[in-house]
């Protein structure tokens, strides 16, 4: 029986799927489409009752919030595909300091951006240019931050490539893609050298190449 | 060698890491951080934090931030000792892991900017906006909806034993029911009063409360 992953078409749902195929595990997908509000069914409702993306199930087990999910998998199949939680608790620890600053430092900009400039329009609404332009300063703080830190190490949590940086790709890749962005990254230049490396993992142009 | 936690003992992050210290017996120290000052956006504070947040632990040589991951830290290192905040198997730390990331997530910056709306603001002289605060309450009220068909199922979130998840909760909701005058949005809920009641009980937040208010 092979995980099914609520989804794929958007961003954070990608952010499991890369992990699944970092760590050689089988999945497939099911559509949900937000436009039509498909997140919103009672169906939908009953596996994920704050009605997000993803979700994943596998066998009997039900699971929602992608950074759990990842973290799910990265422990379960320790054995198999890449290290993505460090070799020691410290490390291990360092990874979890960098998930979190993705979730409350990195993600809350960069997901008001992706929301006012990809789909806002979808949904029938004007585009916040205030809005857009303050998620962007405050984006672009914390990759000062990032850009310091990657001068000292080669990752996020360490000499590692680990959950830390794999968490960023789906919403970076709108950045610099379809936000038109690209200089924010371009502009650093140890962050724009790590967006390189993570990037062009096999796995992220697999992601990529399929959805 | 103890446990350094930059902070305030009143601040609600640091708070989040106090309260898994004391539950697992381990030792700290508070190194106090002026917030109301501005002490955390100090240059010689960006040292240890570069977003300019508290809290941040030393522990002997290591240091780490973000209370969500030093508290995933503190209970994997002491798993042996004090209650098990992890769950038993794979399956219920992925639990704990889902409701840690909706308290993040769905329930934080809801709380998080109640009480900066009704405590924070008007401390500091500030207006409230009232739109702003019925909004976020109705929100609250929602998600807190779904607390409590997840409590009429299980005892606790992640499952029938108190984990980080419920941990994670306790320091907005003190201030929620407390300070923010918002009681009523735990009360009128049969299972997540009850949850409440429960967690807020456990002698390490006492503990905790007693120092910090």
């Amino acid at each position: 029986m092979v995980v099914k992953v609520y989804g794929p078409a958007y961003a954070s749902p990608k952010r499991v799927i890369v992990c699944l195929i970092e760590k050689q595990i089988e999945f497939e997908t099911a559509p949900v489409d937000l436009i039509k509000g498909e997140h919103r069914n009672p169906e939908y409702l009953k596996l994920q009752p704050f009605g997000a993306l993803p979700v994943i199930q596998d066998g009997d087990f039900t699971l929602y919030e992608s950074r759990a999910i990842i973290r799910y998998y990265a422990e379960k199949y320790r054995s198999q595909g890449t290290e993505l939680l460090g070799k020691t608790i410290e490390e291990r620890g360092l990874v979890e300091q960098w998930l979190e600053v993705e979730a409350h430092n990195y993600h809350p900009p960069i997901y008001e951006m992706t929301v006012q400039l990809l789909f806002a329009s979808k949904l029938g609404l004007s585009v916040d240019e205030k809005l857009v332009k303050k998620s962007e300063e405050k984006l672009g703080k914390v990759l000062d931050v990032y850009e310091e830190r990657l001068s000292k190490s080669n990752y996020l949590a360490g000499d590692f490539f680990s959950l830390a940086d794999l968490s960023h790709l789906p919403f970076t890749q709108y950045l610099v893609g379809p936000m038109e962005k690209e200089y924010m990254i371009r502009d650093r230049k140890h962050v724009s050298a790590w967006w390189d490396d993570i990037s062009n993992r096999p796995s992220w142009k697999k992601v990529l190449e399929l959805y | 060698m103890v446990v350094k936690v930059y902070g305030s003992v009143k601040a609600a992050c640091p708070q989040r890491v106090l309260a898994c210290l004391l539950e697992k017996g381990v030792e700290f120290e508070i190194v106090q951080v002026d917030l109301d000052e501005g002490e955390h956006k100090r240059p010689e504070f960006l040292l240890r934090q570069p977003f300019g947040q508290v809290p941040v632990i030393e522990d002997g040589d290591f240091k780490l931030f973000e209370s969500r991951a030093i508290i995933r830290y503190y209970a994997a290192k002491y798993a042996n000792q004090g209650p098990n905040l992890l769950g038993n198997t794979l399956e219920e730390k992925a639990l704990v892991d889902q409701w840690l990331e909706v308290e993040a997530h769905n329930f934080n910056d809801l709380a998080f900017n109640l009480v900066l709306q009704l405590v924070i603001l008007p401390r500091m002289g500030q207006r409230s906006d009232t739109a702003l605060v019925h909004n976020l309450e109705q929100k609250l009220e929602a998600v807190l909806n779904i607390y409590e068909q997840r409590l009429s199922k299980s005892n606790y979130l992640a499952g029938d034993s108190f984990t980080l998840a419920d941990l994670s909760h306790l320091p907005a909701l003190r201030y929620l029911m407390n300070e923010a005058g918002m009681a009523h949005l735990v009360t009128q809920r049969k299972h997540v009063n009850a949850w409440w009641d429960k967690i807020s009980s456990r002698p390490a937040w006492k503990k905790l409360a007693s120092l910090a208010h």
